[in-house]
């Protein structure tokens, strides 16, 4: 295909998956301020509504490109963005009573892939150390995992609101606030496991690249101080009996890690590991 | 000796270890920061968290082991139905739940269930994987060799320790030698129609115990060889040498061989900067391989003495005559041994395997305790308590609705206490 028919035919995919995404956002709104449960029912569906373009634009870029979406900030954010909202909508057709968590979820999604669709869009060609079926574990798991703390931390705000206003029509629709709670943990060990299997998969790629499985990079750094983090929270819920709002901070804090190391450190460090978002 | 075995079994126990470990190793890490990589591989910051950690998962490794042998060992259950119990057994077996056991008699009778005992398992095999992740990193730290050699096309590694032009050793690793002869035939590299680079790699010919045989190592396809890994560095470029021949007083003849790092991008300039030994002067080159010209900016006592192309002969500078006389590719390779990669594998297999048991099939065990008004869940698992308490909720309803259904009256009643 014509590398500016590809461009095209990707934008406008691209561009129908923000529309998708901010209608889903809109309603899940809606439901949340103003109580209305069938906006959130249509959210649910007009997401994945979108993930369909969305999911054509990134198949469209791989095509042109001969790579996955892991070598460009467009092709990662956008990535991201369909994996959250994928695991998403796969959670909540599966659990309907966490399609609140989508307040938090669709949102982020949107906003990753409405930075990505202003970003260079022009593809990058991989180097020969990305050459690997290792790096395809590797950034698939590390996608899976943010996924999963986004999931969670939708949890923990829904856990939140329930908490500060049990009153409201849309709270007393949501399960009870140890549910809640327990949701949220339930999703930060699936987060926690994957961000395990991440690091094991890096390792060993760049055991093979390099002949060093760990090289103190930044990323890498910062990929082991999350992870440390979030095997804390589960440690502090499972023997120390922290719940409710205490945990919530404590996972806020653990994702902040998490987006920090994915997004910010290859910004303000310049690194090999971190060429995929320079 | 035994009283401070038991002492620090006691502190192990205590769940504040746990989290003691994890917040020591983050704090290392964090360290890594300010502390130079060098100084931070063998320093106390990171070698005591490691050795905490490690000693912790063990250990919680070992109680996971003595419980998961206790479960195994478990009476089989079906010698302790009894009469009745079958709709209750059913139902709980629509919910995947099977019959692990049963204690006392028709005056106090409990049934235990458990489903997903592979949950178990992983839990135990992620741990173990985790220890083995740790003591492979010691092992590295202890053991590992590693070393970079810059080989010019044509030039042979003896595997001698001087030869290596950056060495690692663990601590207790001693002087690496490789038992192996490698010789650069060949450096090629091939560039994209962007001009960024597609690929790069280093034909060799390997001599070993008498034995010859060629071989290419690349990137993500290093060459085992004599118990050795060559891994293709990303560093790799050109080599110019220049003949320098001094008049006068101090005649001579030098050759000085400049590395030049490869351009990033292909068209680009290689440029390098160094002095000329034994003489004043020093050198600033930049070589456009493309074309293969060289320019050089020739510096005496801080004067530009010359400034021009090498490429068309000898040039004088002052009474000297300086000229081009070579252009070589020069390749980086990473030789290593003893780095405890089979260790990392194990960790990997074990972390993903376990994780996914984990979250796949998240083990849980409940108690259904025989009363006055029907079956009533006496405990459940204390992991995901709310959910495991919902679902026990859910149970009461379902065993309550079966013992009051006229369906099952026909089969007989539930054993009430």
């Amino acid at each position: 295909m014509d590398l500016l028919w590809s461009y095209r035919l990707e934008t406008a995919f691209h561009w129908a998956g923000v529309a998708c995404y901010a209608a889903a956002a809109v309603g899940y709104a809606i439901e949340v301020f103003f109580s209305k449960e069938a906006a959130g029912r249509w959210g649910l569906r007009l997401g994945a509504l979108g993930l369909a373009p969305h999911g054509a634009a990134l198949a469209a870029r791989w095509l042109a490109s001969g790579h996955g979406p892991y070598m460009a900030r467009a092709e990662v954010l956008s990535s991201n963005a369909w994996i959250a909202a994928a695991l998403f909508l796969a959670v909540a057709w599966r659990t309907p009573r966490l399609r609140g968590a989508g307040i938090v979820v669709m949102p982020a999604s949107l906003l990753a892939l409405g930075v990505s669709v202003f970003l260079d869009p022009r593809a990058r060609a991989l180097p020969p150390s990305l050459r690997s079926v290792w790096l395809v574990f590797h950034v698939l798991f590390a996608k899976l995992a943010a996924g999963g703390l986004l999931v969670a931390l939708g949890a923990a705000a829904l856990y939140l609101l329930k908490e500060r206003r049990p009153a409201s029509g849309f709270a007393s629709r949501l399960p009870a606030l140890d549910i809640l709670d327990a949701y949220s943990q339930r999703f930060a060990g699936f987060g926690f496991v994957f961000w395990t299997v991440m690091i094991a998969a890096g390792a060993i790629w760049a055991d093979q690249s390099w002949g060093r499985y760990w090289s103190w990079d930044p990323i890498e750094t910062w990929s082991l101080v999350t992870w440390l983090s979030l095997g804390a929270y589960l440690h502090l819920r499972r023997f120390h009996g922290w719940r409710g709002a205490r945990a919530a901070a404590m996972l806020s804090f653990c994702f902040a890690l998490s987006l920090g190391t994915l997004l910010a450190v290859p910004l303000l460090v310049k690194t090999l590991h971190g060429e995929y978002f320079q | 000796m035994r009283d401070l075995a038991k002492s620090i079994r006691r502190a192990a126990l205590r769940p504040g270890f746990s989290l003691g470990c994890i917040a020591a190793a983050a704090a290392a890490s964090a360290a890594s920061f300010f502390l130079p990589r060098a100084e931070l591989l063998g320093s106390p910051w990171l070698l005591l968290p490691l050795l905490m950690a490690a000693g912790a998962l063990a250990y919680s490794v070992s109680l996971q082991g003595r419980a998961l042998a206790a479960w195994a060992g478990r009476r089989p259950a079906e010698a302790a139905r009894l009469p009745g119990e079958g709709p209750a057994i059913e139902a709980m077996g629509r919910r995947g739940y099977t019959l692990a056991s049963a204690a006392g008699d028709r005056g106090g009778r409990v049934l235990f269930f458990e489903r997903n005992g592979l949950g178990r398992l992983g839990s135990a095999a992620f741990h173990g994987g985790l220890v083995v992740a740790v003591c492979s990193g010691l092992w590295s730290l202890a053991f590992e060799q590693r070393g970079f050699v810059q080989l010019f096309e044509g030039e042979t590694f003896t595997g001698q320790a001087r030869e290596f032009a950056s060495v690692k050793l663990g601590a207790w690793a001693g002087e690496f030698r490789a038992p192996m002869r490698l010789t650069l035939e060949r450096f090629a590299d091939r560039y994209w129609d962007d001009r960024e680079v597609k690929s790069y790699e280093s034909i060799l010919t390997v001599m070993e115990d008498g034995r010859q045989y060629e071989r290419t190592v690349s990137v993500n396809h290093p060459v085992r060889v004599a118990g050795c890994a060559v891994y293709q560095s990303s560093h790799f470029g050109y080599a110019a040498s220049l003949l320098l021949e001094r008049s006068g007083r101090r005649r001579s003849r030098q050759v000085t061989t400049f590395l030049l790092d490869q351009p990033p991008r292909a068209g680009g300039r290689a440029a390098a900067f160094n002095e000329l030994p034994e003489s004043p002067y020093w050198v600033r080159l930049r070589l456009s391989p493309d074309r293969r010209a060289l320019e050089a900016t020739v510096l005496a006592g801080g004067r530009i003495v010359y400034q021009g192309p090498l490429e068309q002969g000898p040039v004088r500078i002052g009474g000297d005559r300086l000229s081009w006389i070579a252009l070589r590719r020069w390749s980086g390779l990473i030789v290593t041994r003893r780095t405890a990669a089979a260790g990392a594998y194990l960790a990997f297999a074990l972390c993903a395997a376990g994780g996914s048991a984990m979250l796949l099939f998240p083990w849980r065990r409940l108690a259904l305790a025989a009363g006055p008004d029907g079956w009533r869940v006496a405990a459940a698992s204390r992991a995901e308590r709310a959910l495991a308490a919902e679902e026990a909720g859910e149970i009461e309803r379902e065993l309550r609705a079966a013992a009051a259904s006229p369906e099952k009256e026909t089969h007989g009643p539930l054993v009430v206490v």
